[in-house]
């Protein structure tokens, strides 16, 4: 009898109308004091860190890939500054390995068309994916010397683009998790230092690859790592550690001293 | 020239999903902090509005045992409450079964319908020519309604200016599969954030053809349903805010539907929606413009809602666009950053939902672990684009040859069970 009395003694809110009570002081100062400053560290270090970047990247391909002869160019950005990138001979395909993987791509393509998963989404992703290699492949196919980019000209717009990301990670980042109300701040700081740094580490690697990759086996496969292993892989994991992030909010908000922050309106 | 219309249109894309992300934004803000605006739970009446309950069916052994015997347990009284199961050329048990239940409950009386012009709108319009309540609410045949259900929804038309009132739906079968959980997530964000946003903000509230219900006199003084048009709910919706009427969400009104198991199944519902949505697009558009009857705001808001399945369409374009720059050797436009602005906003987006949308309402909902799926609604992305991209496709097909829709129900899952109690 003690027992149920004292369960019915605290009723908590039920989920239709409640709200977290949020301090938006604190709010605008985790973006101020955490965000901000962050990025504005990010950006007067940019040069630094694409420098980095292309050291590292041109140590560990002389290490493992010695064929792979790279060099690091330095140019001014009107908005960024000094940045550096890596430039390196372009490989061309050839008649004979442009015509090799049109045929690949088609015959993935009829493939994923004939599979009993194929309204699935990672069949419409592949297809998606293999239709624009199979595009790139013919463009190689008929006019190859038309090509517009070289592997020095994909390696700048790369730098570029993951100056973007960690430029938009950081902004979105700071925003969603500051969101979700005052409390677990080392949650929300863990969360944008996880998303950063993987977002950093990831970028240096998957340059090494791609840069590897499209010295190695020709610059046909520009477009399936721009589109396919882009910056789509990136959001994959921005999502993945906000999952993480939310989960634990979850669990804080549905704790003791969690539940204080619920409001009734 | 042509690389100009391609930049261009890239900078109009950035800007529709920038537009939207920001909407979203400001909808989980509203949600997760802002004051929450309370459905009509407090009004107390001594007499009920009578009610005629309809559940469109066709073919539905499966699951009517499940939705009536749900709607027997409701706490409505008897003299003020019918059922009219409309029973759309079944070719099972569906007719015997409502019969029996018809034999055993004097209130609930099917509308056999043995005719060839079969779907949701017609069977709608034909059950409430004999329907004996003012108010009209609407169940599909697989959804659970709970035991106060019909008394909450029914307690908002006490407020003259309401129109129509939509419930919350929650999918009770989450644990089948992947694809269940997901759209669990997804419904979590759309009801829990989404429409409790806009009913809070005065914007607008979507009846959803289902959990809900509207004024019986307007629709059939207003012509009753348009057969030609799939998305019989959102053109109510429009119909009733242009009218001057008001649509209302009950957040509190809690009914449980069975998601489809199978993506091809999914893959029909969802393009159907797109082909009905964007049919009511077509007709809405200016009429939702012009009618002096909403805010500013609310115009604003009721033009992002009609464009939302338009959405999926201009980013598959604005990918295959992209392509052409990228072989036009204009990859740097923007210096490279389109690309990030343009993946970012559009693979944030599940089926219109963006991630911390979804995220929030797990938060508000407390779905611990769920959470964890969030990174799987990006490939969700390119299904739903596909599919609502043709059925926009669909629905321009119809504006320009005028032809009729035929109704594609969507496959049950649910294992035959129960009887009449």
């Amino acid at each position: 009898m003690k027992d149920i009395m004292k369960e019915k003694r605290i009723i908590y809110y039920s989920r239709t109308y409640r709200r977290i009570k949020v301090n938006k002081i604190k709010y605008i100062l985790y973006i101020c004091l955490l965000i901000l400053p962050a990025l504005l560290f990010l950006w007067f270090h940019l040069d630094d860190l694409t420098r980095w970047m292309c050291e590292v990247s041109v140590q560990v391909l002389k290490k493992y890939c010695p064929e792979v002869r790279a060099g690091i160019r330095t140019e001014r950005y009107a908005l960024f500054g000094n940045l550096s990138y890596l430039s390196a001979r372009t490989v061309y395909p050839g008649f004979r390995t442009s015509v090799l993987n049109a045929v690949a791509s088609f015959f993935a393509i009829a493939v994923i068309v004939n599979l009993p998963w194929k309204g699935r989404p990672v069949a419409i992703y592949l297809l998606l994916n293999t239709g624009i290699h199979l595009i790139n492949s013919l463009w190689f196919v008929f006019g190859e010397r038309y090509f517009p980019y070289s592997l020095t000209t994909y390696s700048e717009l790369y730098m570029l683009q993951e100056i973007g990301i960690w430029i938009v990670f950081l902004v979105m980042t700071g925003l969603v998790t500051g969101m979700i109300g005052d409390r677990g701040f080392i949650y929300k700081f863990l969360a944008v230092a996880a998303v950063m740094a993987y977002s950093i580490l990831f970028g240096v690697l998957r340059y090494m690859v791609f840069m590897y990759f499209m010295y190695r086996y020709s610059i046909i496969y520009m477009a399936l790592c721009y589109f396919t292993f882009g910056p789509m892989f990136d959001f994959l994991y921005l999502v993945m550690i906000y999952a993480i992030f939310v989960n634990r909010m979850i669990k804080i908000y549905d704790s003791g001293k969690g539940r204080e922050a619920w409001r009734w309106s | 020239m042509v690389v100009k219309i391609m930049k261009g249109y890239m900078i109009f894309v950035i800007i529709v999903m920038l537009l939207y992300t920001a909407r979203h934004f400001f909808f989980t803000i509203v949600r997760l902090v802002g004051r929450q605006r309370l459905y009509y739970n407090d009004v107390v009446t001594s007499r009920m509005k009578s009610i005629s309950v309809l559940i469109p069916m066709h073919n539905e052994e499966q699951v009517l045992n499940n939705v009536l015997n749900s709607l027997l347990e409701c706490d409505y009284d008897r003299d003020r409450l019918e059922i009219i199961p409309i029973n759309d050329n079944s070719t099972d048990q569906t007719k015997a079964m409502l019969d029996e239940y018809h034999r055993k409950y004097e209130f609930i009386r099917p509308l056999h319908r043995d005719c060839p012009d079969r779907g949701k709108p017609v069977g709608l319009n034909d059950a409430m020519q004999r329907a004996r309540g003012e108010i009209i609410i609407v169940f599909d045949a697989d959804y659970r309604p709970a035991k106060n259900m019909l008394k909450q929804i029914a307690l908002a038309f006490e407020d003259p200016q309401v129109g129509a009132v939509m419930g919350r739906v929650i999918p009770y079968n989450t644990n089948k599969n992947i694809l269940t959980r997901l759209i669990n997530l997804e419904r979590s964000g759309g009801y829990q954030i989404d429409q409790q946003a806009r009913y809070n903000l005065r914007a607008i509230p979507q009846y959803g053809g289902t959990v809900g219900g509207f004024r019986k006199d307007f629709l059939l003084e207003s012509g009753g349903f348009n057969p030609k048009v799939l998305a019989e709910d959102t053109e109510l919706t429009y119909r009733l805010f242009t009218n001057g009427w008001k649509v209302v969400y009950a957040n509190s009104a809690e009914c449980y539907e069975e998601s489809p198991e199978s993506w091809n199944v999914r893959g029909r519902q969802i393009r159907r929606w797109s082909r009905g949505h964007n049919q009511v697009l077509f007709r809405y558009l200016i009429p939702t413009i012009l009618t002096p009857h909403l805010t500013l705001f609310q115009k604003i808001d009721g033009l992002f809602l009609l464009f939302i399945y338009s959405v999926p369409l201009i980013l598959l374009l604005g990918w295959a666009n992209s392509l052409g720059l990228f072989f036009l050797g204009e990859m740097n436009i923007f210096k490279g950053w389109w690309v990030i602005l343009f993946l970012g906003v559009y693979n944030s987006l599940g089926n219109f939902a963006p991630f911390f949308e979804i995220g929030t309402s797990l938060v508000v909902d407390g779905l611990l672990g769920e959470a964890m799926l969030l990174p799987l609604i990006m490939f969700n992305f390119f299904f739903y684009m596909w599919n609502i991209s043709l059925g926009f496709l669909d629905a321009v097909v119809d504006i320009i040859t005028g032809r009729g829709v035929k109704w594609d129900k969507t496959v049950r899952f649910a294992k035959k069970k129960g009887a009449p109690q």
